[in-house]
């Protein structure tokens, strides 16, 4: 989102504000200086962690629009004043720590299960299906998907989405690096990110990506022969 | 898919009272903000009475905010369609598509300064027309590659239905979220083109 509309206006789904040139970066997978944007992830065993999955735990049970600090501090056990002290912004920063979070949990899972396999359609399609399942069945998201979808699409406009994208490049990336030059691996976990919140946000009826052959299906029909003419 | 020359032109026919309406509304929230429109700062704008206004939108700010939102959404779509419309081929047509889709909305300044309530206002209203947004931009594509299908500039086998969806969630999701790629780069929008989006579609033909 921009001096210029977002994706809402034009109907795309996710927004951005147009701040001018998001990145000068001629390589896009450099350009990781955006994902600044993003809250940094909480570290394991943390009260920021506490905090930021009592903030998950309430949304499943009363939704973003209701749910307060105050909720949240109650449901991880410790004072209003911790959570703000940990979390000055609020229940927005509180947000994007447990997103950022979520997606490095996701993809910590995932990198284990993706060492095993031996080539890049395997892998691809087994990181898309497990994401498509992870996210959909997520607790939080379902019920803000299901009841407050604008705040949903306004939490991701201000380019977060973008920052979400390229944290997933920046962290699915290096199980793919077996497979491809750095720089396209970047590129290549940051296009199945796409794959996964495209089919997220505008469910098909013909293909579902949480079946693990489609996703193959998919990498291989669409991705695949663009990577070698890129080599 | 022939563009409407209207979508053309700057100024939106005299005669359209209807349109004449929303283009003033559009003009209040690039000037003010959404939270700002009512029919009163329209009806001034527009240079119509509020009576008028309320003849076409009997349902009040709401529905002119709503009726207002998704016809902007759809200008835009026309826009971009006329304005590849002549270029040969499906790669051409994509990369200018981008290019010129990203300038128009960065030029664009309803967004800008939009507070997150004005923005939720703006997304409710909006997100009815997403669905349709995606199977006019789907059902168009697919019309393109089944004439390229018939001359066989694509891949055997491809399913133009299928590769159609593929090429709108793309675009969609570049024009919404280009995370690092810069958009307006002609070069750098082609290679992007001819990695992610037709690489698979297009091809050495039959």
């Amino acid at each position: 989102m921009t001096s210029g509309a977002g994706g809402h206006i034009i109907g795309t789904g996710g927004t951005r504000t147009a701040l001018g040139p998001s990145s000068s970066a001629s390589d896009p997978a450099d350009a990781r200086s955006t994902t600044t944007q993003l809250a940094s992830t909480v570290a394991p065993g943390s009260t920021e962690e506490r905090v930021v999955d009592a903030m998950f735990a309430c949304i499943a049970r009363w939704g973003l629009a209701k749910t307060t600090v105050e909720d949240v501090a109650r449901t991880a056990g410790i004072s209003r004043a911790t959570v703000y002290r940990l979390f000055p912004g609020g229940k927005s920063s509180i947000l994007e720590a447990g997103l950022a979070t979520e997606i490095t949990r996701l993809v910590a899972a995932l990198s284990e299960q993706l060492e095993e396999m031996d080539d890049l359609e395997s892998c691809l399609g087994r990181a898309i299906g497990v994401a498509t399942v992870f996210l959909r069945d997520h607790e939080a998201l379902a019920y803000v998907r299901e009841h407050e979808w604008s705040a949903v699409e306004s939490f991701l406009a201000h380019d977060r989405l973008d920052a979400l994208f390229l944290l997933a490049g920046t962290t699915l990336g290096p199980s793919l690096l077996r497979f491809l030059p750095p720089e396209q691996a970047g590129r290549v976990a940051v296009w199945a990110a796409r794959m996964v919140v495209s089919y997220l946000l505008s469910p098909s009826e013909e293909m579902d990506l949480g079946d693990e052959a489609t996703a193959r299906r998919v990498v291989a029909t669409y991705l695949l022969p663009g990577l070698g003419a890129a080599a | 898919m022939s563009p409407d020359a209207e979508w053309v032109r700057s100024d939106v026919p005299e005669g359209d009272v209807r349109e004449r309406i929303m283009s003033a509304a559009i003009r209040c929230v690039e000037r003010d903000g959404v939270r700002a429109v009512s029919m009163e700062a329209v009806a001034a704008e527009a240079g119509l009475s509020r009576t008028t206004l309320y003849r076409h939108f009997p349902g009040g700010r709401g529905q002119l905010v709503s009726e207002t939102a998704t016809w902007e959404v759809g200008r835009f779509w026309r826009r971009l369609a006329a304005a590849v419309e002549d270029l040969p081929t499906m790669e051409d047509r994509l990369v200018a598509g981008l290019v010129i889709g990203t300038k128009m909305i960065r030029r664009s300044t309803i967004m800008a300064n939009l507070l997150e309530p004005e923005l939720e206002e703006l997304v409710s209203a909006l997100r009815p027309s997403e669905t349709i947004v995606h199977q006019v931009i789907r059902d168009y594509l697919r019309d393109l590659l089944d004439v390229e299908a018939a001359e066989g500039r694509l891949r055997p086998g491809t399913d133009t239905h299928e590769a159609a969806d593929y090429l709108t969630r793309m675009i969609l999701s570049y024009l919404g979220s280009p995370a690092g790629w810069d958009l307006t780069d002609r070069e750098q929008t082609r290679r992007l083109v001819r990695t992610e989006f037709i690489a698979g579609i297009v091809g050495p033909s039959s």
